[in-house]
């Protein structure tokens, strides 16, 4: 196969920089935290996709490695976010980040 | 392979319409009323990105993603999302006022830089091959079966690897303890509230 067959590494790290800046705008944005720790899913996805571009770029099968062990963090990020979802909500019966302010100077 | 007859823009067709679907379920989950179907739009740009796997050659990878991240990761937050009800919220902004504004402007910001670095810089397919873990020179294309899960376990579990691997699976356990501190709470602290709630449930 040669090498200039292949779509160019760039076009997979623009598309995975429109799926991270989506992700950014959607969490800063936002008020439902539950969205907001969706918009970090999205981010987490599209770093896994450069790692895989650039993995395939060096002929290396550590990108996916990466990408593997990023989907493990994304699911212990997300147990331990859900979770404190779930605990706020207990005590707050909301999940609007903007009600939750209490720490704030 | 049946890949390899074609040509560089047939190869580009799946590329693009993969991304494309990403995209456009990346901007309807963010912007979404409903929680539950902004999960559902995500779920939609995570078999889009899976699809991009496939292209890369990363097949086993792909379907790691499916079945981790489109399956298990999103059923645990339509879970949540039902559990709470919190499914049918307005939608609302954050009142961040000028913060939102510079939010968006780094996010946009951000975005270009990325575009221009990887169009003006061009060199990623140039820069010189790295050893691979045995000291040769890496082949410049990857070989068949650069995806599949004996490829992948080799190298997750390459001395370069192992202790990373390790790390993951240390912070996987403190995750998973945390989350039951955090659902059960800590018993010499005073109980969480549904507690009091539940035993004056079963006094009345």
């Amino acid at each position: 196969m040669p090498a200039d067959l292949h779509v160019s590494t760039e076009t997979y790290i623009l598309v995975s920089a429109l799926l991270f800046v989506i992700g950014m705008a959607g969490f800063c944005l936002r008020r439902n935290v539950l969205v907001m720790l969706m918009c970090v899913e999205l981010m987490f996805a599209s770093s896994g996709l450069v790692f895989v571009a650039a993995g395939r770029d060096r002929a290396d099968a550590n990108g996916q490695v990466y990408t593997l062990l990023l989907i493990a963090l994304a699911a212990a990020e997300v147990a331990v976010g859900l979770a404190l979802v779930v605990a706020v909500f207990r005590n707050r019966r909301s999940v609007d980040v903007d009600l939750l302010s209490d720490l704030k100077g | 392979m049946g890949m390899t007859e074609l040509t560089a823009a047939g190869r580009l067709v799946p590329v693009a319409i993969a991304g494309l679907v990403a995209v456009v379920g990346a901007l309807l989950m963010v912007s979404r009323r409903d929680v539950v179907r902004g999960a559902l739009w995500l779920v939609v740009t995570l078999i889009a990105i899976a699809v991009l796997y496939v292209t890369l050659g990363a097949e086993f990878l792909a379907m790691i993603q499916v079945i981790v991240y489109a399956g298990a990761i999103m059923v645990l937050f339509l879970f949540v999302i039902v559990l709470l009800a919190a499914g049918r919220e307005p939608l609302s902004l954050r009142n961040t006022g000028m913060e939102g504004v510079a939010a968006v402007t780094v996010a946009l910001g951000m975005l270009l830089l990325i575009v221009f670095a990887t169009a003006a810089g061009g060199e990623l397919a140039h820069t010189p091959a790295p050893l691979s873990v045995d000291g040769t020179p890496a082949p410049a294309v990857p070989r068949s079966g650069y995806g599949t899960p004996a490829a992948i376990g080799e190298a997750l579990f390459s001395p370069r690897n192992v202790f990373t691997m390790e790390l993951v699976s240390v912070l996987l356990v403190a995750a998973m303890a945390g989350v039951i501190v955090l659902a059960k709470g800590l018993r010499r602290d005073a109980p969480a509230r549904p507690e009091h709630e539940r035993r004056r449930a079963d006094a009345g």
